[in-house]
Protein backbone atom coordinates (compact mmCIF):
# COMPACT_ATOMS: atom_id res chain seq x y z
CA UNK A 1 0.00 0.00 0.00
CA UNK A 2 3.08 2.63 1.00
CA UNK A 3 4.94 1.56 -2.27
CA UNK A 4 1.86 2.20 -4.25
CA UNK A 5 1.30 5.97 -2.86
CA UNK A 6 4.63 6.69 -3.36
CA UNK A 7 4.73 5.79 -6.94
CA UNK A 8 1.85 8.07 -7.20
CA UNK A 9 3.56 11.13 -5.92
CA UNK A 10 6.03 11.20 -8.24
CA UNK A 11 5.21 13.93 -11.39
CA UNK A 12 7.94 13.66 -14.04
CA UNK A 13 10.71 16.29 -13.61
CA UNK A 14 10.41 16.97 -10.00
CA UNK A 15 11.96 14.17 -7.41
CA UNK A 16 8.85 12.13 -5.72
CA UNK A 17 9.99 12.29 -1.99
CA UNK A 18 10.66 8.45 -1.57
CA UNK A 19 14.10 9.40 -3.79
CA UNK A 20 15.20 12.27 -1.83
CA UNK A 21 19.00 11.55 -0.16
CA UNK A 22 16.68 11.61 3.07
CA UNK A 23 14.40 9.29 2.37
CA UNK A 24 16.62 7.16 1.38
CA UNK A 25 18.93 7.22 4.70
CA UNK A 26 21.76 8.87 2.94
CA UNK A 27 24.28 11.14 5.45
CA UNK A 28 26.18 13.35 3.47
CA UNK A 29 25.51 14.81 -0.15
CA UNK A 30 27.96 12.45 -1.99
CA UNK A 31 29.00 13.03 -5.21
CA UNK A 32 25.57 11.88 -7.10
CA UNK A 33 21.88 13.40 -7.85
CA UNK A 34 18.89 11.87 -8.90
CA UNK A 35 16.51 13.33 -11.58
CA UNK A 36 13.13 11.27 -12.31
CA UNK A 37 11.13 10.93 -15.15
CA UNK A 38 7.52 8.59 -15.69
CA UNK A 39 9.61 5.86 -17.13
CA UNK A 40 13.06 6.27 -15.55
CA UNK A 41 15.52 7.06 -12.76
CA UNK A 42 19.30 8.65 -13.62
CA UNK A 43 21.99 8.77 -11.31
CA UNK A 44 24.13 11.49 -11.95
CA UNK A 45 27.49 11.70 -10.89
CA UNK A 46 29.35 14.40 -10.76
CA UNK A 47 33.26 15.07 -12.37
CA UNK A 48 32.81 11.43 -13.39
CA UNK A 49 33.41 12.00 -17.60
CA UNK A 50 31.75 15.56 -18.74
CA UNK A 51 33.07 15.02 -22.03
CA UNK A 52 31.44 11.83 -22.79
CA UNK A 53 28.28 12.84 -23.60
CA UNK A 54 24.62 12.28 -22.32
CA UNK A 55 25.39 8.58 -23.04
CA UNK A 56 28.58 8.45 -21.27
CA UNK A 57 29.73 6.45 -18.12
CA UNK A 58 29.06 9.47 -15.85
CA UNK A 59 25.67 8.15 -15.27
CA UNK A 60 23.50 4.78 -14.77
CA UNK A 61 20.00 4.48 -15.47
CA UNK A 62 17.18 2.15 -14.05
CA UNK A 63 14.00 1.46 -14.44
CA UNK A 64 11.00 4.10 -12.62
CA UNK A 65 9.85 1.32 -11.24
CA UNK A 66 12.52 1.31 -8.58
CA UNK A 67 9.92 3.76 -6.60
CA UNK A 68 8.16 1.18 -5.76
CA UNK A 69 10.76 -0.91 -3.41
CA UNK A 70 11.86 -0.16 -0.07
CA UNK A 71 14.75 2.34 0.42
CA UNK A 72 17.43 -0.02 1.07
CA UNK A 73 16.25 -1.63 -1.74
CA UNK A 74 16.65 1.26 -3.70
CA UNK A 75 19.86 1.90 -2.79
CA UNK A 76 21.60 -1.77 -3.34
CA UNK A 77 20.05 -1.33 -6.79
CA UNK A 78 21.67 2.53 -7.58
CA UNK A 79 24.69 1.34 -5.76
CA UNK A 80 25.67 -1.96 -7.80
CA UNK A 81 24.15 -0.26 -11.09
CA UNK A 82 27.37 1.99 -10.43
CA UNK A 83 29.34 -0.39 -9.46
CA UNK A 84 28.62 -1.48 -13.10
CA UNK A 85 29.16 1.39 -14.96
CA UNK A 86 32.46 1.84 -12.97
CA UNK A 87 33.48 -1.46 -13.80
CA UNK A 88 32.47 -0.77 -17.52
CA UNK A 89 34.15 2.62 -17.77
CA UNK A 90 37.65 0.98 -16.24
CA UNK A 91 37.26 -1.01 -19.35
CA UNK A 92 37.47 1.64 -21.44
CA UNK A 93 40.29 2.99 -19.94
CA UNK A 94 38.66 5.82 -18.31
CA UNK A 95 40.03 5.67 -14.48
CA UNK A 96 38.26 9.12 -13.73
CA UNK A 97 34.80 8.05 -14.70
CA UNK A 98 35.65 4.77 -12.76
CA UNK A 99 37.01 6.58 -9.74
CA UNK A 100 34.13 8.77 -9.70
CA UNK A 101 31.60 6.21 -9.98
CA UNK A 102 33.11 3.86 -7.23
CA UNK A 103 33.27 6.71 -5.08
CA UNK A 104 29.30 7.71 -5.54
CA UNK A 105 28.51 3.75 -5.21
CA UNK A 106 30.22 3.31 -1.95
CA UNK A 107 28.55 6.59 -1.03
CA UNK A 108 25.21 4.30 -1.65
CA UNK A 109 26.26 1.35 -0.09
CA UNK A 110 27.27 3.30 3.35
CA UNK A 111 24.18 2.08 5.61
CA UNK A 112 26.09 3.35 8.37
CA UNK A 113 24.18 6.55 9.14
CA UNK A 114 21.03 5.10 8.59
CA UNK A 115 21.87 2.44 11.08
CA UNK A 116 22.98 4.66 13.53
CA UNK A 117 19.67 6.93 13.37
CA UNK A 118 17.91 3.41 13.50
CA UNK A 119 19.70 2.64 16.45
CA UNK A 120 19.39 6.13 18.48
CA UNK A 121 15.70 6.08 17.98
CA UNK A 122 15.18 2.93 19.17
CA UNK A 123 17.18 4.08 22.14
CA UNK A 124 15.25 7.40 22.96
CA UNK A 125 11.69 5.43 22.12
CA UNK A 126 13.14 3.07 25.44
CA UNK A 127 14.04 5.88 27.17
CA UNK A 128 11.10 7.69 26.86
CA UNK A 129 8.83 4.66 27.99
CA UNK A 130 11.01 4.59 31.08
CA UNK A 131 10.43 8.24 31.81
CA UNK A 132 7.04 7.76 31.40
CA UNK A 133 6.90 5.05 33.71
CA UNK A 134 8.94 6.91 36.32
CA UNK A 135 6.67 9.73 35.97
CA UNK A 136 3.69 7.67 36.66
CA UNK A 137 5.13 6.93 39.96
CA UNK A 138 6.18 10.11 40.87
CA UNK A 139 2.27 11.38 40.08
CA UNK A 140 1.00 9.05 41.77
CA UNK A 141 -1.14 9.60 45.50
CA UNK A 142 1.13 6.60 46.89
CA UNK A 143 4.32 8.55 46.12
CA UNK A 144 3.25 11.96 47.57
CA UNK A 145 2.00 10.28 50.27
CA UNK A 146 5.58 8.10 51.09
CA UNK A 147 7.40 11.22 49.73
CA UNK A 148 5.63 13.93 52.40
CA UNK A 149 6.01 11.64 55.13
CA UNK A 150 9.59 10.98 54.04
CA UNK A 151 9.40 7.32 54.43
CA UNK A 152 12.25 6.24 52.25
CA UNK A 153 11.58 2.42 52.18
CA UNK A 154 8.04 3.26 50.67
CA UNK A 155 9.15 5.76 47.98
CA UNK A 156 11.74 2.74 47.08
CA UNK A 157 9.46 -0.08 47.03
CA UNK A 158 7.11 2.22 44.43
CA UNK A 159 10.23 2.55 41.98
CA UNK A 160 11.32 -1.13 42.62
CA UNK A 161 9.76 -2.42 39.09
CA UNK A 162 10.01 0.46 37.56
CA UNK A 163 12.14 -0.47 34.68
CA UNK A 164 15.82 1.20 34.25
CA UNK A 165 17.50 2.36 31.14
CA UNK A 166 20.59 0.22 31.23
CA UNK A 167 23.30 2.67 29.55
CA UNK A 168 26.37 0.44 29.31
CA UNK A 169 24.39 -2.60 28.34
CA UNK A 170 23.64 0.25 25.42
CA UNK A 171 27.12 1.58 25.00
CA UNK A 172 27.94 -2.40 24.36
CA UNK A 173 25.06 -2.59 21.10
CA UNK A 174 26.74 0.85 19.43
CA UNK A 175 30.28 -0.39 20.13
CA UNK A 176 29.10 -3.68 18.11
CA UNK A 177 27.08 -2.17 15.31
CA UNK A 178 30.37 -0.04 14.69
CA UNK A 179 32.20 -3.62 14.15
CA UNK A 180 29.73 -3.76 11.23
CA UNK A 181 30.58 -0.04 9.56
CA UNK A 182 34.54 -0.97 9.70
CA UNK A 183 34.95 1.06 5.75
CA UNK A 184 32.65 3.64 6.86
CA UNK A 185 33.51 7.29 7.66
CA UNK A 186 30.60 7.62 10.01
CA UNK A 187 31.83 4.58 11.95
CA UNK A 188 32.80 7.23 14.66
CA UNK A 189 29.24 7.93 15.22
CA UNK A 190 28.81 4.61 17.21
CA UNK A 191 32.11 4.81 18.87
CA UNK A 192 30.92 8.65 19.55
CA UNK A 193 27.38 7.51 21.17
CA UNK A 194 29.23 4.74 23.21
CA UNK A 195 31.65 6.86 24.24
CA UNK A 196 29.52 9.89 25.20
CA UNK A 197 26.59 7.86 27.33
CA UNK A 198 28.64 5.38 29.34
CA UNK A 199 30.59 6.39 32.76
CA UNK A 200 32.27 2.50 32.35
CA UNK A 201 36.02 3.08 31.88
CA UNK A 202 36.53 0.43 29.99
CA UNK A 203 33.88 1.09 27.46
CA UNK A 204 34.84 4.62 27.18
CA UNK A 205 38.88 3.63 26.41
CA UNK A 206 36.93 1.05 23.56
CA UNK A 207 35.25 3.76 22.17
CA UNK A 208 37.55 6.00 22.46
CA UNK A 209 40.76 3.82 20.98
CA UNK A 210 39.19 3.90 17.43
CA UNK A 211 38.10 7.31 17.56
CA UNK A 212 41.96 7.95 18.38
CA UNK A 213 44.15 5.85 16.39
CA UNK A 214 41.70 5.47 12.99
CA UNK A 215 39.83 8.79 12.95
CA UNK A 216 41.20 10.94 14.78
CA UNK A 217 40.88 13.73 12.31
CA UNK A 218 37.33 12.34 11.23
CA UNK A 219 34.37 16.07 10.84
CA UNK A 220 32.40 13.82 13.59
CA UNK A 221 34.67 14.93 16.43
CA UNK A 222 32.76 18.63 15.66
CA UNK A 223 29.84 17.33 18.38
CA UNK A 224 31.87 14.59 20.23
CA UNK A 225 34.79 17.24 21.41
CA UNK A 226 31.93 19.61 22.43
CA UNK A 227 31.32 17.37 25.44
CA UNK A 228 35.09 17.15 25.90
CA UNK A 229 35.59 20.59 26.44
CA UNK A 230 34.68 20.33 30.27
CA UNK A 231 36.76 17.51 30.72
CA UNK A 232 35.93 13.82 31.33
CA UNK A 233 35.24 12.07 34.72
CA UNK A 234 34.72 8.90 33.36
CA UNK A 235 38.96 9.11 32.01
CA UNK A 236 40.35 10.03 35.58
CA UNK A 237 42.78 13.33 35.45
CA UNK A 238 45.76 12.33 33.59
CA UNK A 239 44.49 10.04 30.49
CA UNK A 240 41.55 13.21 30.10
CA UNK A 241 44.66 15.54 29.37
CA UNK A 242 46.34 12.93 27.71
CA UNK A 243 43.09 12.06 25.29
CA UNK A 244 42.78 16.20 24.64
CA UNK A 245 46.42 16.87 23.85
CA UNK A 246 46.31 14.06 21.29
CA UNK A 247 43.15 15.69 19.94
CA UNK A 248 44.04 19.51 20.13
CA UNK A 249 47.75 18.58 18.29
CA UNK A 250 46.20 16.16 15.61
CA UNK A 251 42.92 17.36 14.27
CA UNK A 252 42.67 19.95 11.36
CA UNK A 253 39.40 21.46 12.75
CA UNK A 254 39.61 25.20 14.61
CA UNK A 255 36.62 23.96 16.60
CA UNK A 256 37.53 20.91 17.79
CA UNK A 257 41.05 22.03 18.86
CA UNK A 258 38.77 24.98 20.79
CA UNK A 259 36.94 22.38 22.48
CA UNK A 260 39.96 20.39 23.32
CA UNK A 261 41.87 23.31 24.65
CA UNK A 262 39.27 24.53 26.48
CA UNK A 263 38.47 20.91 28.37
CA UNK A 264 42.04 20.69 29.05
CA UNK A 265 41.89 24.56 30.71
CA UNK A 266 39.24 23.40 32.55
CA UNK A 267 40.69 19.58 33.99
CA UNK A 268 43.61 21.35 34.88
CA UNK A 269 41.68 24.41 37.05
CA UNK A 270 39.88 22.17 38.60
CA UNK A 271 42.16 19.25 39.64
CA UNK A 272 42.70 19.16 43.33
CA UNK A 273 44.31 17.42 45.83
CA UNK A 274 47.49 15.53 43.99
CA UNK A 275 46.17 16.74 41.03
CA UNK A 276 46.07 20.48 41.75
CA UNK A 277 47.77 22.81 39.23
CA UNK A 278 50.98 24.30 40.48
CA UNK A 279 52.00 28.05 38.91
CA UNK A 280 53.80 26.42 35.90
CA UNK A 281 50.57 24.46 34.85
CA UNK A 282 48.21 27.14 35.77
CA UNK A 283 49.73 29.58 33.13
CA UNK A 284 50.11 26.97 30.50
CA UNK A 285 45.97 26.66 31.55
CA UNK A 286 45.82 30.30 30.71
CA UNK A 287 48.12 29.78 27.29
CA UNK A 288 44.99 27.32 26.25
CA UNK A 289 42.55 29.73 27.33
CA UNK A 290 43.64 32.16 25.26
CA UNK A 291 43.96 30.08 22.48
CA UNK A 292 40.37 29.10 22.88
CA UNK A 293 39.30 32.50 22.07
CA UNK A 294 41.26 33.02 19.23
CA UNK A 295 40.57 29.33 17.35
CA UNK A 296 36.87 29.65 17.86
CA UNK A 297 35.12 33.33 19.09
CA UNK A 298 31.80 32.21 18.31
CA UNK A 299 31.75 28.60 19.50
CA UNK A 300 30.54 28.15 22.75
CA UNK A 301 33.44 27.55 24.49
CA UNK A 302 34.78 30.32 22.70
CA UNK A 303 32.34 32.62 24.59
CA UNK A 304 32.48 30.91 27.80
CA UNK A 305 36.78 31.40 27.45
CA UNK A 306 36.47 34.98 27.04
CA UNK A 307 33.77 35.30 29.19
CA UNK A 308 36.25 34.59 32.37
CA UNK A 309 38.54 38.03 30.92
CA UNK A 310 34.76 39.86 30.56
CA UNK A 311 33.96 38.58 34.66
CA UNK A 312 37.30 39.44 35.93
CA UNK A 313 37.55 42.97 34.12
CA UNK A 314 34.07 44.47 34.04
CA UNK A 315 32.12 42.35 36.66
CA UNK A 316 33.59 43.05 40.15
CA UNK A 317 32.35 44.78 43.06
CA UNK A 318 32.43 48.16 42.69
CA UNK A 319 32.58 48.12 39.21
CA UNK A 320 30.16 50.24 36.61
CA UNK A 321 27.39 47.38 35.87
CA UNK A 322 27.77 45.93 31.67
CA UNK A 323 24.69 46.83 29.81
CA UNK A 324 22.27 44.34 28.70
CA UNK A 325 20.55 44.86 25.52
CA UNK A 326 17.80 42.11 24.53
CA UNK A 327 14.72 41.02 24.28
CA UNK A 328 12.16 40.10 27.21
CA UNK A 329 10.27 36.39 27.62
CA UNK A 330 7.14 38.71 25.71
CA UNK A 331 9.84 39.59 23.17
CA UNK A 332 10.05 43.17 23.76
CA UNK A 333 13.15 44.68 23.54
CA UNK A 334 14.70 46.70 26.77
CA UNK A 335 17.77 47.41 28.31
CA UNK A 336 19.34 46.67 31.85
CA UNK A 337 20.30 50.72 31.73
CA UNK A 338 16.48 51.58 31.41
CA UNK A 339 16.23 51.18 35.37
CA UNK A 340 19.46 53.27 36.75
CA UNK A 341 18.04 55.23 38.88
CA UNK A 342 16.67 52.33 40.86
CA UNK A 343 18.05 49.72 42.77
CA UNK A 344 18.44 46.67 40.96
CA UNK A 345 19.07 42.53 41.60
CA UNK A 346 19.73 41.11 38.45
CA UNK A 347 18.86 37.48 38.90
CA UNK A 348 19.85 34.81 36.34
CA UNK A 349 17.40 32.20 36.94
CA UNK A 350 15.30 29.11 35.09
CA UNK A 351 13.21 26.40 35.52
CA UNK A 352 14.11 23.18 34.17
CA UNK B 1 13.78 30.57 45.36
CA UNK B 2 10.57 32.30 43.89
CA UNK B 3 8.79 32.52 47.54
CA UNK B 4 11.60 35.32 48.77
CA UNK B 5 11.83 37.22 45.79
CA UNK B 6 8.10 37.25 45.15
CA UNK B 7 8.02 38.69 48.95
CA UNK B 8 11.18 41.20 48.20
CA UNK B 9 9.24 42.34 45.10
CA UNK B 10 5.82 43.11 46.54
CA UNK B 11 7.46 44.67 50.09
CA UNK B 12 8.94 46.39 47.76
CA UNK B 13 6.41 47.97 45.90
CA UNK B 14 6.37 51.42 44.82
CA UNK B 15 10.69 51.79 46.04
CA UNK B 16 13.21 52.40 43.47
CA UNK B 17 13.80 49.02 42.87
CA UNK B 18 13.19 46.41 40.48
CA UNK B 19 14.20 42.93 40.02
CA UNK B 20 15.63 42.22 36.53
CA UNK B 21 15.36 38.48 35.68
CA UNK B 22 17.52 36.47 33.07
CA UNK B 23 15.76 33.53 32.06
CA UNK B 24 17.58 30.85 30.85
CA UNK B 25 14.44 28.28 30.13
CA UNK B 26 14.49 27.34 26.37
CA UNK B 27 10.69 26.49 26.38
CA UNK B 28 8.66 28.89 26.58
CA UNK B 29 5.27 27.43 27.38
CA UNK B 30 6.66 25.90 30.18
CA UNK B 31 7.77 29.04 31.16
CA UNK B 32 4.54 31.21 30.69
CA UNK B 33 2.84 28.31 32.56
CA UNK B 34 5.63 28.47 35.94
CA UNK B 35 5.42 31.98 36.11
CA UNK B 36 1.48 31.62 35.98
CA UNK B 37 1.59 29.00 38.68
CA UNK B 38 4.21 31.00 40.77
CA UNK B 39 2.82 34.45 40.38
CA UNK B 40 6.20 35.58 38.82
CA UNK B 41 5.68 39.10 37.75
CA UNK B 42 8.99 40.42 37.33
CA UNK B 43 10.79 41.02 34.02
CA UNK B 44 13.27 39.00 32.30
CA UNK B 45 15.55 39.18 29.76
CA UNK B 46 15.08 35.93 27.90
CA UNK B 47 18.55 33.86 26.97
CA UNK B 48 17.83 31.94 24.30
CA UNK B 49 16.67 28.96 22.96
CA UNK B 50 20.18 27.44 23.79
CA UNK B 51 18.86 27.98 27.43
CA UNK B 52 21.79 27.63 29.59
CA UNK B 53 23.85 27.85 26.84
CA UNK B 54 22.41 31.33 25.78
CA UNK B 55 24.48 34.74 25.02
CA UNK B 56 23.83 36.50 28.48
CA UNK B 57 24.58 33.92 30.67
CA UNK B 58 27.63 33.01 28.15
CA UNK B 59 29.05 36.45 28.02
CA UNK B 60 28.56 37.20 31.94
CA UNK B 61 30.40 33.93 32.90
CA UNK B 62 27.35 32.35 34.52
CA UNK B 63 27.83 28.31 35.47
CA UNK B 64 25.44 28.45 38.14
CA UNK B 65 21.64 28.93 38.85
CA UNK B 66 20.93 31.31 40.73
CA UNK B 67 23.26 33.95 40.24
CA UNK B 68 22.74 37.30 41.87
CA UNK B 69 24.15 41.07 40.98
CA UNK B 70 22.68 43.78 43.15
CA UNK B 71 23.31 46.95 41.54
CA UNK B 72 23.43 50.52 42.82
CA UNK B 73 20.79 53.81 41.28
CA UNK B 74 24.09 54.65 40.34
CA UNK B 75 24.63 51.46 37.99
CA UNK B 76 27.45 50.05 39.96
CA UNK B 77 27.95 46.22 40.92
CA UNK B 78 27.64 46.44 45.01
CA UNK B 79 27.02 42.72 46.30
CA UNK B 80 27.05 39.44 43.99
CA UNK B 81 25.33 36.66 45.20
CA UNK B 82 23.36 37.43 47.68
CA UNK B 83 20.71 35.13 49.02
CA UNK B 84 17.68 35.08 51.40
CA UNK B 85 18.25 37.46 54.50
CA UNK B 86 21.67 38.94 53.09
CA UNK B 87 20.11 39.83 49.97
CA UNK B 88 17.36 41.94 51.73
CA UNK B 89 20.07 43.58 53.91
CA UNK B 90 22.09 44.79 50.89
CA UNK B 91 18.75 45.98 48.84
CA UNK B 92 17.89 48.04 51.98
CA UNK B 93 21.38 49.27 52.79
CA UNK B 94 21.45 50.71 48.51
CA UNK B 95 17.96 51.92 48.65
CA UNK B 96 18.89 54.63 51.95
CA UNK B 97 21.73 55.48 50.05
CA UNK B 98 19.47 56.34 47.10
CA UNK B 99 17.14 58.36 48.93
CA UNK B 100 20.35 59.80 51.37
CA UNK B 101 20.94 61.03 47.77
CA UNK B 102 24.50 59.77 48.05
Amino acid sequence: MESLTRCTTGRAGTLPPALSKRALGVSSAGNWDLTYSTSRVVVRVAGADPGAGPAGAHRATLPASLLRQEPTVIRTLLAASLALAANAAAAQNRPPAARALEEAAAHLADTAQAEYDALVAEYDAESELVNAANLRVRESDEYKKAAEARDREAVNALFKNVPRIDRDAWAKRFLDAAQQHGSSPDQPLFYGWAFSNTSNKELAEAALAPLLDKHLKSEHWVEFSKGLAYGSRTLGHERTLEVLTTLADGHPNDLVKANALFGRYNTVKRATGENAPNEQQLAAAERDRKRVVELAPDSYAGMSAAAIDFERERLQIGMPVPDIQSEDTQGVEFKLSDYRGKVVVLDFWGDW
Amino acid sequence: MYPHERSLVKRLAGEPFALIGVNSDKDKEKLFQRMEEESITWRSFWNGPDGTRGPISAKWNVTGWPTIYVIDHKGVIRFKNVRGEEMDKAVDELLAEAKAGK
